[in-house]
């Protein structure tokens, strides 16, 4: 059927179309980071360096202390998520599986977390936060984010479906409470519990403006940061094979195990968008 | 009985270490260049410590000047400053409004008054006093200069060891050197500045105007020479067209070193970037005049904080002293581009060498006798928006430079309104 | 009701002395646990949502009501100054105004994309998962990594864009320093950014509509445009006014590539809201104005989910 064939065709075309709209940046980007700094000036472009070099990655561990700033990435992100994975369990059971005076009301307020912009409560938690003495630490930059609403409905919702026969009979079997949560509902939510958690790590991976408040020096400062500050101090010298190679570096191992893992991550995506 | 000793040992060491204890100093700077001045600034630490083992220095980069200013309000209001810091000259205003920092004329009459600051360059020191009082010793300073690519020159049929000297001739040289296509474009920009109001001063002060009252509660853009020098500037974009409206400080230089503008007028902070990105023969000038010679200068000094104890600020001032010392700043110079704050720091061997090699560092250096303060106000940071904001609304045509003026004039007085008792 | 049933306390623990009153303390005891333990359970999420999101509401608004800056270093209440000083405020409104068009700018074209991208991707057609794995990277990469990526390309004379816009004959465009352009150019880069993650809900929107409506429609001779419009576009709507929703806000959450890319400029035509109560409050130091402006910008945010939320309810069409 020839128009259906021409159709898969229209279809392959459109597509590589856009997909090529969305990766020749990241192409053009990476090219560069492998470029000589004069290079780049030339008003003719170039799209292959023509004597590739390292040195713009060398240049960027000279520069700022990169593997600094992806420890306290690490330790932020895997932090937020340690503590939200307990705090969200408890929570998520209580409201799914248990009856209790304002249990309602207090379900509306947690999701009052879903409904604001947190930028609109920076100021406030910068002060709380600087009133306790943890500007500038690692915990501040966790501190906001060790309750989660998403995480809290997303589970709920895997929670309420386990049947209620399966919980009589447990519990008759003396595996009530928190051993039941432990042993039969966790490992039932387990897909649940790796979209929030792949959700949750790209977030505070990749976030920005919050670590921009609260952190002073390097000391805290994640890689997001790093990049922004790097790019943001140059009074007249931003580098941009330099700043291309942080770039990169600074995107590579996230992009790496997205490209591996692409399904899982795009299925959580997809979960987090219809928890919501 | 060995391990009672090893206890005992321990023990004593353990008391005893306080009295051996270095003083430390938690020191906040900015850096508004990128990766190799942060090394620089670590090896003027580094070689602190050879000097002195019994202080130690913990620099904390704050990123660039505001933000490193920004870092300093915030631990004030945490009260956790630090003991040492570098930040603009045009902060002093603000840092003695938040009580912040100690006056250091003590120290300086201890290291011999006037004669001590008569090494300094003059402009350097008279914008960190107020009051009769000097609040820090210079570092990082510099001006603006004019940068000119000398291949462009001759393509374009002028004279490369002749850069234009007034605003007649800044127009006229841009007028040659700008290249455009068939349909009238661009391709190549007689001049490039940055739409930074810092530059623009430099403009006004030329045409004999004034930006600030001394008691910087006062502000003077709306008057005809500040007015008439951003009609020349808007002029040079707009109506000649020799000129884009709007580049950032990095994009101008960039611009520069890709051959894409003839002249660049920016900061001497810079140099080290063009000496090693031009691939083409460059050379360095005088700001222009007009109705006289002046340039803005701009750049920080070391402020000493007034929560720090004794100890700490008489440490603190043993390394600002350092780091302004003329070796260190003859260094500094060399590696950054920043004007060494010393005179004598350019009679050392290491600076003539470089110099001789390098003219263009010493055109700062002669064109600081025409140097003056910047704007400084109370609530700087606020009123040097609302300048940054006008000026460019102007470039874009959204008012006249006479109506952008007047409208910025206001709205700062707005914001200097508490100030005025 | 408590369905969460504890094991027995087996008898035989239980001393044999006053039997009946030691149980009926265990049995209070337990009771008493058990009203408690659902609040045991939600106590840690309580205590940070209280202390990180309720607390900071109420009191970034209470905070709104005091001149609190560097000319007034200690705070003094002045009831309604400053959103008096922020509705009189010219740049304000232009903070405003900026928020809307950008929202205009980014919203319905990336819906629009996602959505098409979509559709094409849900065609039975071998070999098109990987352009899904294209279109959603960037929602892999921080958005400052974005904006950088972006600062490059648009730069001027030897940006890429520029680069082929002057072979188009187009004249060399300083996207980010331009009055009328720099705010498209965010635009721009918030599109890119965030079409995949639209496109791959439109995804699982389109995955539970179900596939004998089709067939159905099929033999009823509908046409592929019929059958769009018929089936899948009503039966995705509450989808789509999720995605349009989540995306009018996170226009107005835009803060990384503003503060990358041209921190508000030039001459403010780029400052959107979260920007300007981070530049009130951080560089400014004017905490009490910066507040006021954080409690607008909630009060906008919560006007548009309920909006969303009642919107939803009326409008849309389950099947």
């Amino acid at each position: 059927m020839p128009s259906r064939r021409l159709w898969r065709l229209t279809v392959h075309a459109l597509l590589f179309l856009a997909a090529l709209v969305v990766v020749v940046p990241f192409a053009w980007i990476t090219l560069t980071a492998f470029k000589e700094r004069s290079e780049v000036f030339s008003l003719i472009p170039q799209w292959l360096p023509s004597h590739p070099t390292l040195k713009n990655f060398s240049g960027v561990l000279d520069a700022m202390p990169f593997w600094r700033y992806y420890w306290n990435t690490l330790v932020v992100a895997f932090g937020i998520l340690a503590v939200q994975l307990v705090t969200i369990t408890l929570a998520a059971y209580a409201f799914a599986r248990m009856n209790f005076w304002g249990r309602d009301v207090l379900f509306f307020l947690l999701l009052v977390q879903l409904m604001i912009a947190p930028q609109s409560t920076v100021i406030q938690n910068y002060l709380t936060l600087s009133s306790l003495g943890l500007l500038d630490t690692r915990l501040a930059i966790m501190a906001p984010y060790l309750a989660s609403a998403f995480g809290t409905f997303l589970l709920r919702q895997t929670f309420k479906g386990i049947p209620r026969e399966l919980e009589e009979a447990a519990s008759l079997d003396g595996c009530g409470g928190l051993r039941f949560l432990a042993y039969i509902a966790v490992p039932l939510a387990v897909p649940g519990y790796l979209a929030f958690g792949l959700v949750s790590l790209t977030y505070h991976w990749n976030e920005f403006f919050w670590p921009l408040v609260i952190t002073e020096t390097s000391k805290a400062r994640t890689l997001t940061l790093g990049l922004g500050i790097f790019a943001q101090t140059a009074e007249g010298s931003a580098d941009w094979t330099m700043l291309m190679a942080a770039t990169l570096m600074v995107i590579a191992v996230p992009l790496l195990l997205f490209l591996v893992f692409q399904r899982r991550f795009i299925n959580s995506f997809m979960q987090s968008g219809l928890g919501g | 009985m060995r391990g009672k000793a090893w206890f005992l040992l321990l023990l004593l060491v353990a008391t005893a270490a306080p009295a051996w204890a270095a003083t430390e100093i938690k020191f906040y700077y900015p850096v508004h260049l990128t990766g190799p001045l942060v090394k620089e600034v670590e090896a003027i630490v580094a070689d602190f410590h050879k000097a002195n083992p019994n202080i130690r220095v913990e620099p904390v980069w704050g990123g660039n000047y505001w933000q490193n200013m920004q870092k300093t309000v915030a631990a004030l209001q945490a009260g956790t400053p630090p003991d040492v810091a570098v930040h603009l000259a045009i902060d002093v205003v603000t840092l003695r409004d938040l009580d912040a920092v100690v006056p250091l004329d003590e120290f300086v009459q201890r290291e011999g008054g006037e004669k001590f600051l008569g090494d300094f360059f003059p402009g350097f020191v008279s914008d960190l006093k107020a009051d009769g009082k000097v609040w820090a010793i210079p570092f990082q300073r510099s001006t603006p200069i004019l940068y000119i690519n000398k291949d462009l020159f001759r393509k374009a049929g002028l004279d490369p060891n002749k850069p234009p000297t007034t605003w007649d001739e800044l127009l006229a040289t841009a007028q040659k050197a700008t290249v455009r296509d068939a349909s009238g474009q661009a391709t190549q920009w007689g001049l490039t500045i940055p739409d930074d109001p810092w530059l623009l001063m430099s403009f006004v002060l030329q045409n004999g105007g004034r930006t600030h009252s001394a008691d910087f509660k006062k502000v003077y853009i709306a008057e005809k020479p500040s007015v008439e020098a951003l009609q020349f500037w808007a002029d040079l974009a707009n109506k000649h067209k020799v000129m884009p409206r709007h580049r950032t400080f990095p994009e101008s230089v960039q611009d520069f070193a890709a051959g894409k503008t003839a002249m660049l007028i920016h900061s001497t902070g810079n140099l080290r970037f063009v000496r090693d990105s031009a691939k083409f023969e460059w050379g360095a000038a005088f700001l222009p005049r007009h109705k006289k010679q002046a340039v803005a200068i701009g750049g920080a000094g070391f402020f000493i904080f007034k929560k720090a104890s004794k100890e700490k600020q008489e440490a603190a001032w043993q390394f600002a002293k350092f780091a302004a010392s003329p070796e260190m700043q003859a260094r500094w110079n060399i590696g950054s581009g920043y004007i060494a704050t010393r005179m004598s720091a350019f009679e050392l061997p290491l600076m003539r060498d470089y110099a001789s090699k390098l003219p263009q560092v010493l055109v700062a250096r002669d064109q600081l006798p025409y140097a003056l303060a910047e704007m400084s106000t109370h609530d700087n940071q606020k009123v040097r928006e609302i300048y940054r904001v006008a000026f460019q609304e102007v470039l874009d045509e959204k008012y006249s430079a006479e109506e952008g003026m007047k409208r910025a004039q206001a709205d700062m007085e707005k914001v200097l309104a508490p100030y005025q008792k | 009701m408590n369905r969460t049933v504890e094991p027995e306390v087996p008898a035989t623990i239980l001393p044999a002395a006053g039997v009946a009153g030691v149980r009926e303390e265990v049995r209070a005891r337990r009771r008493a646990l058990a009203v408690a333990r659902p609040y045991l359970y939600i106590l840690p999420t309580f205590l940070f949502l209280f202390v990180f999101t309720h607390y900071p509401i109420l009191k970034t608004f209470y905070l709104s009501l005091f001149r609190w800056n560097l000319a007034t270093p200690k705070m003094e209440l002045v009831g309604a100054a400053n959103y008096v000083q922020a509705w009189s405020s010219p740049l304000f409104w232009q903070v405003v105004q900026n928020n809307v068009l950008f929202a205009l700018g980014t919203v319905p074209i990336s819906l629009a994309l996602a959505l098409m991208s979509a559709l094409l991707i849900n065609q039975r057609i071998r070999g098109l998962a990987i352009y899904r794995a294209a279109l959603f990277y960037p929602t892999m990469i921080p958005m400052a990594a974005a904006a950088m990526i972006w600062l490059w390309i648009l730069t001027p004379s030897y940006g890429l864009v520029n680069f082929y816009g002057r072979s188009l004959g187009l004249p060399d465009i300083h996207w980010l320093g331009h009055s009328r352009f720099a705010l498209a150019a965010l635009a721009l880069v918030g599109i890119w950014k965030r079409v995949g993650y639209y496109m791959v809900i439109f995804l699982a929107g389109l995955q539970v509509i179900p596939e004998h409506l089709y067939e159905a429609a099929i033999l009823e001779g509908a046409s592929p445009w019929q059958r769009f419009w018929r089936i899948t576009f009503p039966l995705l709507s509450p989808t789509t006014f999720f995605v349009a929703i989540m995306a009018v806000i996170d226009s107005f959450q835009a803060i990384d590539q503003v503060y990358l890319m041209t921190q508000g400029g030039p001459g403010n035509h780029t400052n959107l809201f979260i920007f300007y109560i981070y530049q009130n409050a951080f560089r400014f130091f004017d905490m009490g104005y910066a507040s006021a402006v954080s409690t607008i910008l909630f009060l906008i945010l919560l006007g548009l989910t309920v909006l969303a939320f009642r919107m939803l309810h009326r409008r849309v069409h389950y099947a």
